[in-house]
């Protein structure tokens, strides 16, 4: 487990503040993260469908079940920590998706499993006003780092939640691919490698 | 990234063929056609352990197949 620093920002006041990016995150670490998150995410969920709102569609993930996976190579899990909370984890695959678009198909990239902030991160899913962004983006980076170091040349795929199609078109570049029937509907992502370069370039 | 510990590997020519004709259509190096190679045989057995089965699926000629796996 490795830990590199990285900053996030304090909603509060708008400006920049040290986290760090743990990569190799244990299966403690992801007991610790769902104890703390699993009661606010659903108590959230709860309150918006009452106000007649639409809930996170992740609002039923459980961290502790995916543990298993981090045991094998062909996975990497990340998270971003600051005041001593875990705000943001992402899982990664390394080894069981391809490249799905024309002028890469076939090619390997790294497949983002999972990736949620805390849900004191998210908006609205709180009374209280979030407390830090750049969470997603901080984990998508490290997700194109890791494809880089791999010799994916930056590419990530992945099957994204309605909710969160915006953020990973717009926010990140990603070319929106067909829906997936086979991956309970959802529309398949990805970055390109020349896409990558150019995120990882405005990035500090 | 983890610290890396150095091995030769000894390869027949046709080995050797199917390694580099692998890295070039992935843009691979040849270390990360093995590395990627492990860690999809460390995920396959695993899963054969636990009594999966792999299977190909060929949906336009509706053809599955069952890999066997050493």
């Amino acid at each position: 487990m490795k830990r590199i620093p990285t900053s996030l920002v304090l909603k509060a006041t708008n400006e920049p503040v040290a986290a760090s990016l743990v990569e190799g995150v244990t299966g403690e670490m992801l007991e610790q993260a769902e104890l703390a998150w699993a009661a606010l995410r659903i108590e959230g969920a709860k309150r918006l469908q009452a106000a007649g709102r639409e809930a996170p569609q992740h609002w039923r993930w459980d961290w502790r079940r995916k543990s298993a996976k981090i045991n094998f190579m062909a996975y990497r899990c990340f998270g971003i920590e600051c005041a001593d909370e875990m705000q943001g984890l992402m899982l990664v695959n390394l080894t069981n998706y391809v490249s799905r678009m024309d002028g890469q198909r076939g090619k390997p990239l790294v497949y983002v499993d999972y990736i949620e902030t805390a849900p004191w991160n998210v908006k609205d899913l709180m009374p209280e006003p979030p407390r830090y962004g750049g969470v997603g983006v901080r984990l998508i980076e490290a997700a194109i780092r890791c494809s880089v170091d791999e010799g994916f040349g930056g590419r990530l795929g992945l099957h994204a939640l309605p909710q969160a199609e915006s953020f990973y078109e717009k926010t990140c570049e990603m070319t929106r691919g067909e829906i997936d029937r086979q991956y309970e509907n959802l529309f398949w992502f990805e970055l390109t490698t020349a896409n990558a370069k150019k995120f990882l370039g405005d990035k500090p | 990234m983890a610290v890396k510990r150095t091995m030769t590997l000894n390869l027949s020519d046709e080995e050797m063929a199917v390694l580099e004709d692998l890295a070039a259509r992935k843009e691979l190096s040849k270390t990360v056609v093995i590395r990627q190679a492990l860690r999809l045989y460390q995920l396959v057995d695993a899963k054969l352990l636990a009594g999966e089965k792999l299977i190909f699926e060929d949906e336009a000629k509706q053809k599955k197949a069952e890999l066997m796996v050493l």
